[in-house]
């Protein structure tokens, strides 16, 4: 089964052809460098997002043998674009790649390095040393895979120039001679490395060379030769999770980096909103030499929303085109929008239903009579979108009431005024009423699908398994390959509720989290389903004010009141998971906000809207006491169960 | 083929149930013994079985108390159980009375978000002149978790195999209370997000020498451990295409309940299926024998060493889900065929609701089980 839905290949290595990741891979990702071809080569660039944000596949497109493989084919329909932008973005020079793509993943042993019974300065010298040893051997590796050749077997065909030598002297790391005595080498030290990080003792360590820097980003192009010919490529050096480091590992590190180098240089990490590692500390005063990528943030972006939900859908059809077993040209197909006979007896019962209700009103306010008749002279053949409408009405009559008494109760209104007041906020709110009061699916469709991704690639594939495995076991049972509406909602709900109940065994502080969590969806759902709709179309999320952010991430703040310390690491884990996506900088009540907006996900467990927008700010000692205290029993939410 | 040396086996030392108590009073009474007796604070209600038992058999014996202290954070899932912690504790003191030393050491689980416990543990005896008074060393890990005790025996076991140290033929026991229900109702919370490598196994995972060599995994399987198991696989999937992950899952059996396996096949089936596991590479240990599991994955460790060195070798790691007494076969084979041992760190546990009810009870059904792993025998 697991080879069967196309959608469970959820990492990148389990596809086991470059060929196969390039046609499963959204080349609209690439968009996010859009504007930047000149400074991603010459520039540090960081990269961020939550886990399965998509970092790891992003760095993985630029290694050698993935580029080499889309330029292999490049004048195949289906990877003609994604060549295309890499071109754009000056990857390719003379039919070869320009760049020679090392992929150096930050894994745990760096931060090991500080557990060391030593001196810090000892530590940091051993940290730059490791990673300037992966650094070397990605080297080879690369230039073996440009030239195709056997490693380790054909490394002694590469060397390094003699003008490396030169430039200072790095026969500490590089010996002199061809690849394979610089490999032995960077081998025999790294094994020496990785034993006394293994081991209680630092035997050794005096035959191990300590470094202080960084001379491996040094090597400029035509410094690497292959069978005495220098390779002009530029070498891009991607450290990938960079916050596995310590926070220490990781200032020395970007602090070297942003220096001036003839390597490219990006870094992908997990993105952190509170905090000191939010930001690099330079010693200078002179502008940032980096350029940063909140990878869902540039997702939910109005202006590259609608690349990334394209993305969604491009990665989506690729997969339902991969596999045998359902036949689709895209995966929309497969999802049915229409409503099943039950739901329109449903809707058709909601609209008796309303009417009767304003019937009632407008017996009381006879000013609204202009406003019914406006909407019900409508003529909506989708009798969803009609009971909809109907509702939005009831709820700007509500506001209207709410907001003015008056004298004139008959006093007709004219539809121009109804027209001001009504917005597609309303009518969004509209249909949620009416779905949670008569029961009705609101959660399905492919529209959906790409909006519960909370721009996350891996979420939103996670929850298109779920379906596909659904429509696995129709196509089993001989049935119609179209998955209804109720099925559709039944499975999202199940996974969002999956989802918020792994996060206790999922991470770290996650008991705490799920609490804060339960707490800001229950006064989320009471404020969208008021009467009036106040925050149209609801209330996806909260706020704490700068001050208080500033105050979260602050040793000081935290050492005179403790009792926020644990709201501070719950909210940084939150934040760093995509739990909470933040919106830095939001203007209100002339100061500005960090806006934290539940997981899309999290929406739908909440019986929430889906779009952003609406939230409301708190102080630290509420979001303290939902920490601490559990939600309220939400009976109501079981009448979403969508069948 | 060249003969597989094996240290413990066919040869091994395993005692358990009633067997134990009496091998003890045979032991103790056989000669004057030097004894430290390592052993976890914890709320685990099993914490003092082994030391009351051992006590209770020969009270005139030299013996020495360390008690490993977890500090698991502040805001541990676990701190909810302190009162049974320090009720536990209290009841060791008064076994120990004024007759015998007690050392109190405190151990640092976490370093912000970095692991550090299982180090920490093993700087305990990075002075092997810590180890030399005595004549046995016995680490009780019934309520230790697998992050301490892999690496603290291991030290221990590096230190007694130093030249001057093995002459002086210290014995190295280890002591479990097992319950093989109980460790399905306490639970493991606030998961790590990534699995690591246990402190003194890392063997040859991260090492460019063998980076491309391929994966075998033997994780021994346990119930509810699903999230832990697929974490785990993250950690040694290869970041670089074309890279194998051969999987050869351990099961207990035979079982004291004997559809254990079955279910353990049912719960896993999706992790069977997804990772094509065929069924030739299940193993089956015996569900009460450590030395079963260390004869079983160190036996399909050397054949794979055979069968894969015309392509350079194999890197083997081992991860134990299961009870603690599988996990000592596991961190045996680990050790001696120099195997890595992933996990997944969590930030406490939980016993679950119904188990808090009947807690008194706990403790009642469990086994002590002693096992020999260093000194006279293998002389």
């Amino acid at each position: 089964m697991g080879e069967e839905n196309p959608f469970r290949l959820l990492k990148m290595e389990q596809i086991d052809r470059e060929s196969n990741f390039h046609f499963l891979f959204g080349y609209q990702m690439l968009q996010i460098f859009e504007g930047k071809a000149g400074s991603i080569w010459n520039r540090l660039q960081i990269i961020r997002s939550a886990p399965g944000g998509g970092k790891t596949s992003l760095l993985n497109l630029f290694t050698v043998d993935s580029l080499l493989g889309i330029y292999k084919y490049r004048n195949n329909e289906d990877f003609v674009n994604l060549f295309k932008t890499l071109d754009k973005l000056g990857v390719y020079r003379d039919d070869e790649p320009a760049i020679l793509g090392v992929y150096l993943p930050c894994t745990q042993t760096f931060s090991r390095i500080e557990d060391l019974n030593a001196e810090q300065e000892v530590r940091d010298r051993l940290f730059f040393s490791l990673i300037n040893i992966r650094a070397l051997f990605g080297v080879l590796r690369a230039v073996c895979s440009l030239f195709q050749l056997d490693y380790p077997r054909e490394v002694n065909l590469v060397g390094l120039d003699q003008k490396c030598y030169e430039c200072f002297s790095r026969d500490k790391l590089l010996p002199h001679g061809n690849g394979k005595t610089l490999l032995e080498k960077g081998m025999e030290i790294e094994r020496k490395i990785i034993e006394m990080i293994d081991s209680v003792n630092l035997s050794g360590i005096e035959d191990i060379p300590l470094l202080s820097n960084l001379p491996m980003w040094q090597i400029a192009p035509n410094c690497l030769n292959y069978n005495g010919g220098n390779i002009g490529a530029r070498i891009l050096f991607m450290l990938d999770d960079v916050h596995e480091l310590t926070s220490h590992q990781r200032s020395l590190l970007l602090r070297e980096l942003e220096r001036n180098y003839p390597t490219a240089r990006w870094v992908a990490e997990r993105y952190e909103a509170l905090g000191a590692a939010s930001e690099i500390y330079t010693a200078s005063t002179k502008e940032r030499e980096y350029n940063v990528y909140k990878i869902e943030q540039w997702a939910s972006d109005q202006r590259s929303k609608g690349l990334f939900r394209k993305g969604l859908g491009h990665i989506a059809d690729r997969r339902v085109n991969s596999q045998k077993i359902i036949t689709a040209s895209t995966f929309e197909y497969l999802l049915s929008e229409e409503l099943e006979k039950k739901h329109k007896e449903r809707c058709n019962r909601a609209i008796d239903s309303i009417s009767l209700r304003l019937r009632e009103l407008i017996c009381k306010e006879k000013r609204f009579i202009p406003w019914i008749e406006e909407v019900e002279s409508i003529k909506v053949d989708d009798v969803y979108k009609r009971v909809s409408r109907l509702r939005a009405l009831e709820i700007l009559i509500q506001r209207k009431i709410r907001r003015e008494q008056t004298l004139f109760p008959d006093y007709a209104l004219t539809t121009l005024e109804m027209d001001k007041m009504d917005s597609a906020s309303v009518q969004t709110a509209g249909r949620l009423f009416v779905s949670k009061e008569f029961k009705i699916p609101y959660y399905y469709g492919i529209k959906t699908l790409k909006q519960i991704s909370s721009g996350n690639i891996e979420q939103f594939l996670s929850v298109c398994g779920d379906i596909f495995e659904e429509l696995l076991a129709l196509n089993t049972l001989r049935k119609s390959i179209n998955i209804s509406i109720g099925r559709q909602q039944s499975i999202i709900k199940r996974a969002a509720k999956i989802y918020l109940e792994q996060l206790p065994l999922k991470m770290a502080s996650g008991v705490a989290l799920r609490r804060l969590i339960l707490n800001i969806g229950d006064f989320s759902r009471k404020r969208t389903f008021e009467i009036t709709a106040p925050y149209a179309p609801g209330i996806t999320g909260i706020a704490i004010s700068d001050y208080d952010q500033y105050r979260l991430a602050d040793e000081d703040f935290l050492g005179r009141y403790p009792k926020y310390r644990e709201l501070s690491a719950v909210l940084r884990d939150a934040i760093a998971n995509n739990v909470l996506e933040p919106r830095p900088g939001q203007q209100c009540k002339g100061q500005k906000w960090l806006v934290l907006y539940l997981n899309r996900l999290l929406c739908v467990h909440f019986n929430l809207p889906l779009e952003y927008g609406g939230w409301k700010d708190q102080d630290l000692g509420k979001m303290n006491l939902w920490l601490k205290t559990l939600a309220p029993e939400q009976k109501s939410l079981r009448w979403m169960e969508g069948s | 083929m060249a003969v597989r040396e094996m240290r413990w086996w066919p040869n091994y030392f395993l005692q358990k149930g009633k067997n134990f108590d009496g091998f003890w009073q045979r032991y103790l009474s056989s000669k004057q013994r030097n004894i430290l007796y390592v052993l976890g604070k914890g709320f685990d209600p099993r914490m003092n079985c082994g030391i009351a038992l051992i006590l209770k058999a020969n009270s005139d014996c030299r013996l020495t108390c360390m008690v490993i202290n977890f500090e698991e954070g502040k805001y541990s899932p676990s701190q909810a159980y302190m009162n049974k912690v320090n009720s536990n504790f209290n009841e060791l003191k008064k076994l120990l009375g004024d007759q015998y030393d007690l050392i109190d050491e405190d151990i640092a689980m976490l370093d912000g978000k970095k692991r550090i416990g299982g180090r920490r543990a093993a700087e305990l005896f990075a002075d092997r002149k810590k180890l030399t008074p005595y004549t046995d060393i016995i680490v009780d890990i019934s309520a230790m978790p697998r992050s301490i005790f892999f690496p603290l025996i291991n030290q221990i076991l590096i230190v007694l195999a130093y030249n001057d140290i093995r002459e002086k033929k210290i014995n190295l026991h280890v002591v479990v209370a097992e319950d093989f229900s109980q460790d399905i109702r306490t639970s493991a919370k606030e998961l790590d997000e990534n699995a690591s490598y246990m402190f003194s196994f890392f063997a040859d995972m991260e090492l460019e020498s063998h980076a491309d060599s391929p994966i075998i995994w033997f994780p021994v399987l346990g119930e509810g451990k699903q999230i832990q198991i697929s974490t785990i696989y993250k950690l040694l999937e290869p970041r670089i295409f074309n890279r194998e992950i051969e999987v050869c899952p351990v099961l207990p059996f035979p079982s004291r309940n004997p559809k254990r396996v079955d279910n353990l096949i049912m719960e896993y089936h999706r992790f069977f299926v997804e990772h094509n596991i065929e069924s030739r590479n299940v193993i089956f240990a015996d569900e009460q024998n450590p030395f079963d599991v260390y004869h079983q994955i160190r036996n399909a460790g050397l054949h794979y060493d055979v069968a894969l060195e015309p392509l350079g070798g194999c890197r083997k790691v081992v991860s134990a889900t299961s009870s603690k007494l599988l996990s000592l076969g596991a961190l045996m084979a680990a050790r001696e065929g120099k195997m890595a041992v992933a996990f997944v760190g969590s930030q406490g546990y939980t016993l679950d609701k119904k188990e808090k009810e009947k807690e008194s009870a706990i403790g009642d059904d469990c086994e002590l089980f002693e096992i020999w792993i260093n000194g006279e025998p293998y002389f």
